[in-house]
């Protein structure tokens, strides 16, 4: 018997309304997406993709116009499902007077860590990110790409089995982004279930058991990053701008 | 790597926790400036008919710009802080943790409530303390005492007519009588206070000659008005209401005495009492500024919602004048417009909706011959306590409704 997704996303629709009556920009149409427990799922897509709106219907904050998404088999927006998801938005608090430490150990209160262990958890995902030479700096202090490997820690910390990260390598530097998978990866084989979303493309060998490309709203190529990204003559993977024109031209 | 459940409490307490915090560290020394500001302005020259009155008004001038700067404070930075986090995503985050939105909205403004008040305290305790010009030089002074205000007041013309007074001034020259009817039994550590507002006649008039008695009895008899008022102690205890009546005897002189001012007056209580309302009013004061800037800015942008805050704690800060001045234009003796009566009337029903802040507010109870705690004053506090919490509600409401403020 096959175990449960962590999450199951089936044909969501949704569009931008300025009104609820009035008619709208399609974001997204007949997106479905299946992520494995243990499955560090990518999410590729030019600016405008429709990645950033999806990462919210997932993580329950937006209600999609059609379409259903499930969690661990339990409907978005269960309070069984809170606690076992934690979303990371594109946006980074680059004026709080918080420092890096309080601001990781503020999500593992809300996560139920308590005392000594809440200390422990916040230091060592600040640890693993790389930013525990920086934990005392106020994170006004920080640089942007400082702020997203903080605000990985932040999602971290949760011990959340799911984790929704929009664009959590923004403005971070090759080096650190490479830890950064290395890291994801980790957290996925021992248990966790990670869904990405980056508007570059990221070469599929260095990570990830599935890449899905969002274009226009809609899927446009998903499967192993081995086979989506394919390879031109001479072997090399192609770019993503000729990755979008080739779907494309097939849809 | 399991995490263990907490309860909602601990998570509010903790994002109040860094919210009080981020508050502390980037906006204290702006606070502390302005607060020290006010300080220095508030100690600026008072007119008072006495020494004694100039220290109470001081000292209630000073403690009043507290509470408007803690207040002005408390909405600035709650409505900042809920839209700072709504512009950053944060709170539309906060709502995906297992915080609830009311939490999250409660949590905000019970941090920037801590934040607040954790500055604006000590700086009251400070003032209250200060030995040259605080509650302990002269203690008597601020001493709360019970005070009754007449149920009836009833004047009796020369002629005989007989007029119930309903507001404004009263007269009374020789002839007439002024009744006054409160209803507690007399004791005799109470004591009758009646002011006179003033005495008019033509240059050279006889002085009026009246006398004051107290349950058919005449306890006091004067010539005119000396020091502008009355105080007169009860001298028995008698089951039954006070019924105090001062009759204009003789002369030409007519003296204009304020209803509204005469009082029974209960002896001096601890000044404790005073203390704890003058604390009890601020820390409420700040909490529904903290909660209104927050519920607003949860739906506006954080100017919008710090203007509309600020204009909901005046309304109800200047509610006891506002419902007068309403009532004033209602009268159908006054001449005004139709048009103007009816909004006077609406303004009225309106006013009836917000809670007395002025009456809880801090500095208020700072004053000569405070009354103690009533029940009035607990409901005006609770009423203010209920406003905050439906702020609350309906701001996480929208939260909740626009995905963390984001649509």
């Amino acid at each position: 018997m096959e175990a449960t997704p962590a999450l199951v996303a089936d044909r969501l629709r949704y569009s931008y309304r300025r009104f609820p009556w009035s008619r709208g920009r399609l974001a997204l149409r007949d997106v479905s997406l299946r992520i494995a427990v243990g499955e560090l799922h990518l999410l590729a897509g030019a600016n405008g993709a429709g990645k950033s709106t999806l990462l919210r219907i997932l993580a329950g904050l937006e209600r999609p116009d059609g379409g259903r998404v499930t969690l661990f088999g339990l409907e978005s927006g269960d309070r069984e499902v809170l606690g076992r998801v934690a979303w990371l938005p594109e946006a980074s608090d680059a004026e709080s007077r918080l420092t890096a430490r309080e601001s990781v150990e503020l999500f593992a209160a809300l996560y139920g860590f308590r005392g000594a262990q809440r200390r422990e958890q916040a230091e060592r995902a600040l640890g693993e990110v790389g930013m525990a030479g920086h934990a005392r700096h106020q994170l006004r202090r920080l640089s942007k790409g400082e702020l997203r490997r903080v605000a990985v820690a932040q999602t971290l910390v949760t011990g959340a089995e799911l984790l929704l990260l929009d664009e959590p390598l923004d403005g971070v530097d090759p080096e650190a982004s490479e830890r950064l998978l290395e890291l994801l990866t980790a957290r996925c084989r021992a248990g966790a279930s990670v869904l990405l979303s980056t508007h570059v493309l990221l070469d599929g060998r260095r990570g990830g058991d599935v890449l899905t490309v969002l274009d226009a709203g809609g899927v446009v190529a998903s499967g192993p990053p081995s086979v989506v990204l394919e390879r031109d003559a001479e072997g090399t993977p192609i770019s993503f701008a000729e990755l979008l024109r080739r779907a494309r031209g097939r849809t | 790597m399991t995490p263990i459940r907490g309860g909602a409490l601990r998570r509010i307490a903790f994002v109040a926790r860094a919210t009080a915090r981020d508050l502390f560290t980037g906006q204290s020394t702006a606070l502390v400036i302005l607060a020290l500001i006010g300080f220095a302005v508030a100690l600026g020259d008072l007119r008072a008919a006495s020494a004694a009155e100039r220290h109470v008004l001081a000292l209630r001038q000073r403690l009043e710009l507290v509470v408007a700067l803690s207040a002005t404070a408390a909405v600035l930075a709650s409505a900042h802080a809920v839209a700072e986090e709504r512009r950053t995503l944060a709170f539309a985050r906060l709502l995906t943790t297992p915080l609830r939105p009311f939490q999250g909205l409660a949590a905000k403004t019970i941090g920037v409530f801590a934040g607040v008040t954790a500055i604006a305290v000590p700086i009251e305790v400070a003032l209250l303390l200060v030995p040259s010009s605080g509650l302990l030089r002269q203690r008597e002074l601020f001493a709360p005492r019970e005070q009754v205000a007449p149920a009836l007041v009833e004047t009796t013309r020369p002629g005989g007519e007989r007029l119930r007074w309903r507001r404004g001034p009263a007269l009374l020259d020789a002839g007439a009588t002024l009744l006054f009817r409160f209803e507690r039994d007399a004791a005799p550590e109470l004591e009758l206070v009646l002011p006179f507002v003033r005495a008019s006649g033509e240059p050279g008039a006889e002085p009026l000659r009246w006398s004051l008695s107290i349950g058919g009895s005449e306890l006091l008899a004067g010539r005119g008005v000396d020091d502008g008022s009355i105080v007169a102690p009860l001298s028995r205890a008698e089951r039954g209401p006070v019924v105090a009546t001062l009759r204009g005897l003789s002369g030409d002189e007519v003296l204009t005495v304020d209803p509204a001012a005469c009082i029974l007056r209960g002896p001096p209580g601890p000044i404790l009492g005073s203390v704890a309302r003058a604390a009890a009013g601020l820390v409420t004061l700040v909490f529904l500024a903290s909660a209104l800037g927050a519920g607003l800015a949860a739906a506006l942008p954080a100017v919008l919602a710090s203007a509309a805050a600020g204009c909901l704690l005046l309304l109800a800060t200047l509610r006891s004048l506002l419902v007068d001045v309403a009532r004033a234009l209602e009268d159908p003796h006054a001449h005004v417009e139709p048009a103007t009566r009816a909004v006077a009337a609406a303004m009225e029903r309106l006013l009836s909706f917000l809670p007395d802040v002025a009456r809880a507010a801090a500095a208020t109870p700072i004053s000569l011959g405070t009354a103690p705690w009533r029940a009035a004053d607990v409901i005006a506090l609770a009423l203010a306590l209920a406003f905050a919490l439906a702020a609350c509600v309906a701001g996480a409401a929208w939260l909740r409704r626009t995905a963390g403020g984001v649509r």
